[in-house]
């Protein structure tokens, strides 16, 4: 499309929120045609505002980037939003691309939980947290999601690598002690963070090796 | 008796397409405030109320196309009424009559939903049911 002579930019399309551990990010693609010289503009708005007014965002007008971080914006987890990118070249603006309603509480991806194991005598200690929240600085202490869902509970598995046996089991809180293992054997663990039936990607394997039978040594014949 | 997990996987199948269907996003139904600081006693009163909104105002006056919508919309209203059931013996137990305050959070409720196209509202509606299982959630543990 040409108006007096200058095109007109394409609109951006597939504009969505990418959104881990309540960090919300919105992300577009470029309209077909666009070159680096097309610069983008962003707003939202929160789903219900009636006066309908889309809240400009400062960080993210006239940006030549495809992303906007959009987490302080949208952290009130009782409400949904939309936002809106449009491209603007030589100061002509495209039509806007508005995004589905996002329910960040909903739509956000949940990390894998932070896990600490300790080997004792025929036994491990396991204890689980979080994943943390994002958080808009460091000044205060990043909070575990678990504050935010009911329902988040943790899948873990232990791995005996002398019987390469695999065990699952669930935890709802955030620690545990597994007794009656084997002395002298390696065991490996790892968790995943299960809310509203989505599991989340393992975290790291930890392993300890439980120490060795120490009461045969003292037998006398 | 119904799960809440239940309900949620119900309506994680629909949602996509139902909430975009909704053109009109300056309305919201179940607005925050209507659902915060609800006395505990009024709780009970409350989801009555809300349920019995949903099946007789919305779920009975929905009619889509798709049939995958139509049978998890009903899984949805059987399941309401069955809560609602299990509700009703809180009659028995626990102060259930609605307090003022509860009549008219109810009441702006539905004359928001009023006010709109029975399509668009019947939309709208079923749309904001993460806002409804998230309240059961957090108060009923259903």
């Amino acid at each position: 499309e040409v108006v007096y002579g200058t095109a007109v930019p394409q609109q951006p399309c597939d504009v969505h929120f990418k959104s881990f551990n309540l960090e919300n990010v919105l992300q577009w693609s470029p309209g077909k045609g666009n070159n680096n010289q097309t610069h983008y503009t962003v707003q939202h708005i929160i789903y219900g505002e009636e006066k309908d007014i889309w809240h400009d965002q400062k960080q993210c007008t006239n940006i030549t980037r495809t992303w906007c971080d959009l987490s302080k914006e949208t952290s009130d987890l009782d409400e949904d939003y939309y936002a809106r990118v449009k491209a603007v070249l030589n100061d002509i603006s495209s039509n806007w691309t508005e995004s589905t309603r996002f329910n960040p509480k909903l739509h956000t991806k949940i990390g894998p939980p932070s896990l600490k194991v300790r080997a004792g005598e025929r036994s491990i200690f396991i204890r689980l947290s979080g994943p943390k929240k994002w958080q808009f600085d460091n000044k205060t202490k990043a909070k575990s999601m678990a504050k935010y869902y009911k329902s988040l509970q943790y899948n873990v598995s232990l791995y005996n690598d002398k019987t390469k046996q695999l065990l699952y089991f669930q935890l709802k809180n955030n620690s545990e002690t597994l007794d009656k293992l084997d002395h002298n054997t390696r065991y490996c663990v790892s968790a995943r963070t299960k809310v509203h039936g989505q599991n989340s990607e393992p975290s790291a394997e930890l392993c300890v090796t439980t120490p060795k039978d120490t009461s045969s040594e003292w037998l006398v014949f | 008796s119904v799960q809440i997990h239940e309900l949620r996987e119900y309506f994680s199948e629909i949602r996509k397409t139902i909430v975009g269907e909704d053109g009109n996003s300056g309305v919201r139904l179940l607005k925050e405030h209507a659902m915060k600081n609800i006395k505990p006693l009024e709780s009970c009163c409350f989801l009555r109320q809300l349920l019995r909104f949903y099946v007789e105002s919305v779920f009975n006056r929905y009619t889509p196309k798709d049939s995958q919508i139509r049978r998890r919309t009903s899984s949805l209203a059987n399941s309401f009424l069955s809560i609602n059931r299990d509700l009703r013996q809180c009659n028995a137990h626990l102060h259930c009559q609605c307090d003022e305050e509860t009549k008219k959070r109810i009441e702006a409720i539905q004359s928001t939903f009023e006010k709109l196209d029975v399509s668009a509202a019947t939309v709208k509606a079923i749309g904001e049911l993460d806002y409804l299982l998230d309240w059961i959630e957090t108060h009923h543990h259903h």
